[in-house]
């Protein structure tokens, strides 16, 4: 039997077992794991038990229905920051719950995989919001408390994150805001964009756990769901007569693809390795909580939100058909992390850190009934640290496929030519200048050589103002998504070369020394990968990185957070608080007012 | 199932860190009780402050309540986190020794034997519960390789504290720098409590206060 230093003398890549060939992974002898101290080393990881690929049907979360009466108990104005001036038109109930879970139908997974998740289902239903209506959200935990539950890694204390919606802290999702079983949170989405600026809408944005050291566990238990902006332009409506509509693929052909890998044991339950630091690779992709799904498509447009949900691998998806996948097709790319580029672009494959996230149209009728086509990862990745570099060639990992058959009808969709502008810099708005350096050190991984400390802010940021930050990875063996909570970033540098409003983060087809080149996407052309656009709210650090990005705050005061999204990372301490505070000397910032005051009604006139 | 395509190899692409150098020798291993983390956490014999010998998963951490982490008595660095582990014991009462453990594992064996951890452990006011451990440098080693550092190395001197309910399974990490009454914190979350009955009530969020 091959063992771990084998693999290292015959100079194959050393790590996860997910590269190892299927035939080895038969021959491992899990009578090894009843030795303890393995001289070669840490335990392998046992692969997961088979799963016929596009065995399981695409699994689709329905959209979330407010309910129809009254929360009781009434939420609380008082603990809302400007609730009446953000009265919600709509009210949700939402119960965070544990319940077996199908990953797939052979067996073992067919008995089901105890899970965690929102309204009994992972991924938890999708929220559907306009800009112009606030919501509030009553998320109850329903979760068995600690020693009751099946899902014994993670941790039934919950707080959720609307990641990157413009929240007041309070219904930020917080990690110290958490709550135990039993208990229920209000969050106020006043569902407007930062300083009523249209430029600053979102569309495509996720909910997740975001306890504290447990975020990693808890998402990976299936605590996550998706959450849609829509509004007059991206209205949600292909058949849309407002001629200000883009009128993109909608309703069933609007589908959401959350990616995430797992691994399982040999009774198809989910296993976490609680004691890893360096972060989590599972052996087999799943999109929506369903191992490598089939997912039925006609010949016409959709509109596929693609987004990795972690924990910690990096994807660069490829959409790929025939035998050995050799021939590769072009994604139609609108957003980056949930933000309407200017116009479309156009590219063989994207890159996705954690918690990125892309809009893309795939048009099936350029394809035959019957065809059939891949999505697939290509990014080699052998540990938790992030991925080597290197992209692999045919045939590639297949994440999910779609099968073609005919249209049902015609297809009203359209791609628009122009799509939102985004906001522009200008530095004569920026109070501070910050840096931020993301390291590993004696077992922790740490921003400005520190471990975590939310009892204090490391930056207090004055509201209205904006600021400049430099991010920059210290080391040269690890990767970091890093993330922001409450504001979307423009990239000012990337490793010292400016970054226009209309660049394109690529790479060059041709390998060559430089790790990126910029492409201007008014050229139109198809790019090698795509990985964003200058609005972002994931800045990826490849070994050695630095980024320096804009960034405004406004509207809400209060204490937010900034991570590593490689989720157990940040867990292990890569994480700092920042705070919006009150300006400092001076008028306090003028905020802006998108639905204007609360009017009284006018007094009824006697009549004449 | 995921399974290798060709390779396209590049010359100067980054590859994944090496892993660590592994001790040649272990002490006596023989397979604990069942327990969640029993196939993962070592079995290896190790010196308490006391005297005394215990084999590290069976005998201190299965179906316990355990907060770990790395000194060593040269190590300056150590001593304010040893004064926040000492201050730690007060705010976790009664149940130190009986449900809740600290383990301090030392990172210099050869110094830090039973009798000069026994020193070091008046100094720090330890309790029945708090033990100071020693043993063979390779199976310290492996202890810190499978608690703290996974593949970085055996340095864990920035002291994350390991804490743990092995009877549930669930496991965190904290620094100890966050100070004691944050640590206390995380055992009262990783400590069953009452099974909630009746209609949810509110856990948040609540009034702002005048500049909230």
């Amino acid at each position: 039997m091959m063992r771990r230093r084998d693999f290292v003398k015959l100079g194959l890549a050393a790590g996860a077992s997910s590269l190892l060939p299927p035939a080895l992974q038969a021959q491992q002898d899990d009578s090894r794991l009843q030795f303890l101290c393995l001289p070669d080393g840490l335990p392998p990881d046992p692969p997961s038990p088979k799963a016929t690929p596009f065995l399981a049907e695409l699994y689709i979360p329905p959209v979330k229905q407010p309910i129809s009466g009254k929360l009781d108990p009434a939420p609380d104005p008082k603990a809302h920051q400007r609730y009446d001036e953000f009265l919600p038109k709509k009210f949700y109930e939402i119960k965070e719950q544990e319940f077996r879970w199908q990953y797939h139908p052979e067996p073992p997974y067919d008995q089901g995989s105890w899970s965690w998740g929102f309204d009994g289902a992972t991924p938890g239903p999708t929220y559907h919001a306009r800009y112009g209506e606030p919501i509030l959200v009553r998320r109850v935990n329903a979760l068995p408390p600690l020693g009751n539950s099946n899902v014994t890694f993670a941790m039934p204390r919950t707080t959720s994150h609307l990641h990157n919606a413009h929240t007041a802290s309070e219904s930020d999702g917080y990690p110290m805001d958490h709550i135990s079983p039993g208990k229920f949170w209000d969050h106020h989405y006043c569902c407007f964009p930062l300083g009523c600026d249209d430029k600053e809408k979102l569309s495509t944005l996720w909910y997740h756990d975001h306890m504290m050291d447990f975020t990693a566990a808890n998402v990976y238990a299936g605590l996550a769901g998706f959450f849609l902006f829509f509004d007059e332009q991206d209205s949600g409506n292909e058949n849309d007569r407002n001629p200000n509509a883009f009128r993109l693929p909608s309703g069933k052909y609007d589908v959401p693809l959350l990616l995430h890998d797992v691994r399982f044991d040999q009774n198809g339950q989910v296993v976490f390795n609680r004691l890893n630091t360096d972060g989590l690779l599972g052996d087999k992709y799943t999109v929506n909580r369903r191992i490598q799904p089939r997912f039925t498509v006609e010949r016409r447009k959709y509109r596929f939100r693609i987004l990795n949900g972690g924990p910690s691998r990096f994807y660069q998806v490829f959409l790929a058909s025939g035998p050995d996948r050799e021939t590769l097709h072009t994604f139609t790319i609108l957003t980056g992390d949930g933000n309407f580029m200017n116009q479309p672009v156009y590219a063989q494959s994207i890159y996705l850190s954690v918690a990125q996230r892309v809009d893309v149209i795939i048009d099936f009728s350029q394809f035959k009934v019957g065809d059939r086509l891949y999505l697939q990862n290509r990014l080699e990745q052998l540990n938790g640290r992030g991925p080597t570099g290197r992209v692999l060639v045919e045939p590639g990992d297949d994440i999910m496929r779609f099968d073609v058959v005919e249209a049902a009808g015609p297809d009203n969709s359209r791609i628009p030519n122009k799509l939102r502008e985004i906001p522009s810099v200008n530095l004569d708005e920026v109070k501070q200048r910050r840096v931020w350096q993301f390291d590993y050190r004696g077992g922790i991984w740490t921003v400005n050589g520190k471990p975590v400390d939310l009892s204090k802010p490391s930056a207090e940021i004055e509201e209205g103002s904006a600021e400049i930050w430099t991010i920059r990875n210290e080391g040269k063996n690890w990767s970091h998504p890093i993330h922001s909570h409450f504001t979307e970033f423009l990239l000012l540098k990337v490793n010292g070369r400016p970054f226009a409003a209309t660049d394109i983060q690529t790479r060059s087809p041709d390998f060559s020394l430089r790790r990126y080149e910029f492409a201007d996407a008014r050229q139109r052309k198809v790019l090698p990968v795509f990985f964003g656009g200058a609005r972002r709210d994931i800045t990826t650090l490849l070994p050695n990185d630095e980024i320096e990005i804009f960034m405004r705050w406004k509207d809400f005061y209060g204490k937010y957070v900034m991570h590593c999204h490689n989720v157990v990372h940040e867990d292990h301490s890569m994480m700092i608080r920042w705070d919006i505070v009150p300006p400092k000397g001076g008028q306090p910032h003028v905020r802006c007012l998108p639905f204007g005051p609360a009017k009284k009604p006018a007094k009824a006139q006697p009549k004449e | 199932m995921l399974h290798p395509g060709k390779m396209l190899i590049k010359a100067l692409a980054s590859s994944a860190a090496s892993p660590p150098a592994m001790p040649a020798s272990f002490s006596g291993c023989e397979p604990p009780g069942p327990g969640p983390h029993a196939s993962y956490i070592p079995n290896v014999m190790v010196h308490t402050h006391l005297g005394r010998t215990a084999r590290f998963y069976q005998d201190l951490i299965r179906e316990k309540i355990v907060l770990i982490h790395c000194m060593s008595i040269r190590d300056e660095s150590s001593c304010s986190n040893l004064e926040t582990v000492s201050r730690l014991q007060s705010l976790i009462g009664d149940d130190l020794g009986r449900k809740v453990f600290i383990y301090s594992i030392t990172t210099d064996p050869e110094h830090d034997d039973a009798a000069a951890l026994r020193r070091f452990a008046e100094k720090y006011k330890a309790r029945d519960g708090w033990l100071f451990l020693t043993g063979e440098p390779a199976d310290l080693m492996l202890l810190r390789a499978r608690l703290f550092t996974h593949d970085g190395g055996q340095d864990c001197s920035m002291h994350l504290i390991r804490y743990g309910n092995e009877s549930v399974g669930v496991w965190g990490g904290v620094s100890v720098t966050t100070g004691a009454e944050s640590i206390a914190q995380r055992v009262s979350w990783i400590t069953p409590g009452e099974v909630p009955s009746g209609p949810p009530t509110r856990g948040g969020p609540w009034p702002l206060s005048a500049e909230g």
